[in-house]
């Protein structure tokens, strides 16, 4: 598994939750919870991206980087210049997962809509994964 | 030399043909403003977008002058067989001009007693200018 950078482009919008812990619950009837936690580490941490009215070469960087990602055990990873951008201090480590055991990959392929003649706006969506043991 | 424009300057032509008894006409001109702000920025930047135009022309209802209008708003190729889908038209002032390709999208005819009956007519442009001269 290796790192593949994002292209240097900073988003225009970003919504980030930072997954679930591995966990069954169950419920008496009563209402009484009992929870069986499998794992210290959360997972599925979900990041969204808009890029609005770039231009057609940058959104072409973002589906290479899909491509250069997801064609191999690979992962994206960003920086606080292009997607943790604008970001304080404290949130960055949190959109970057450096405070985590979770890689980002692509949950689902970019979305490229056509705005005009040479600007698109693109649409990512990014999953935080375990590493395989 | 130069000069103010004025209303009695203006004139208008459908399909290369002066439209008489005009007293009115308009252009609006937009451009669309794409935003490109970015989550590092915190003043919004914008880039152009699609360009359009739109606007009207007022015509006075003596004899036929604004029939060949209605036709091309409705579209009636019975009564007039050269009706396309958009119409030629062009604006002008003095020596100047505006010439472009356009939809009718609407007449307003108005009777009103104690007024001249006139029409009203809106387009949309389609396609860019085709010449102008400001």
């Amino acid at each position: 598994m290796a790192a593949v950078s994002f292209p240097a482009l900073v988003p225009s919008s970003r919504s980030y939750t930072p997954g679930v812990f591995p966990e069954q619950q169950f419920q008496a009837q009563n209402g009484a919870v009992v929870r069986v936690r499998y794992g210290n580490q959360r997972y599925s941490s979900s990041l969204s991206l808009t890029f609005a009215n770039i231009t057609d070469a940058n959104a072409a960087l973002i589906l290479q980087n899909f491509v250069d990602v997801m064609d191999d055990d690979n992962y994206a990873e960003f920086t606080t210049s292009n997607v943790a951008a604008g970001a304080s201090t404290d949130l960055v480590p949190w959109i970057r997962e450096t405070n985590s055991l979770l890689k980002w990959k692509y949950a689902e392929p970019p979305s490229v809509t056509s705005v005009k003649p040479g600007l698109s706006t693109v649409t990512c969506e990014f999953i935080g994964e375990l590493e395989g043991a | 030399m130069a000069k103010y424009y004025a209303g009695q300057d203006g004139s208008v032509e459908l399909g290369g043909v002066a439209v008489a008894k005009v007293v009115q006409w308009s252009l609006t001109a937009n451009t669309d403003a794409l935003e490109v702000t970015v989550l590092n920025e915190d003043v919004r930047t914008f880039t152009t977008g699609v360009r359009t135009a739109s606007g009207a022309l007022t015509v006075l209802y003596y004899d036929d002058a604004p029939v060949k209008l209605l036709n091309q708003v409705n579209q009636d190729t019975t009564a007039d067989s050269s009706i396309t889908a958009t119409a030629r038209l062009k604006l002008k002032f003095d020596d100047k001009f505006l010439e472009f390709d356009a939809v009718l999208t609407s007449a307003e005819l108005a009777c009103v007693v104690g007024e001249v009956m006139r029409v009203n007519v809106n387009y949309t442009m389609s396609g860019d200018f085709t010449s102008k001269s400001l």
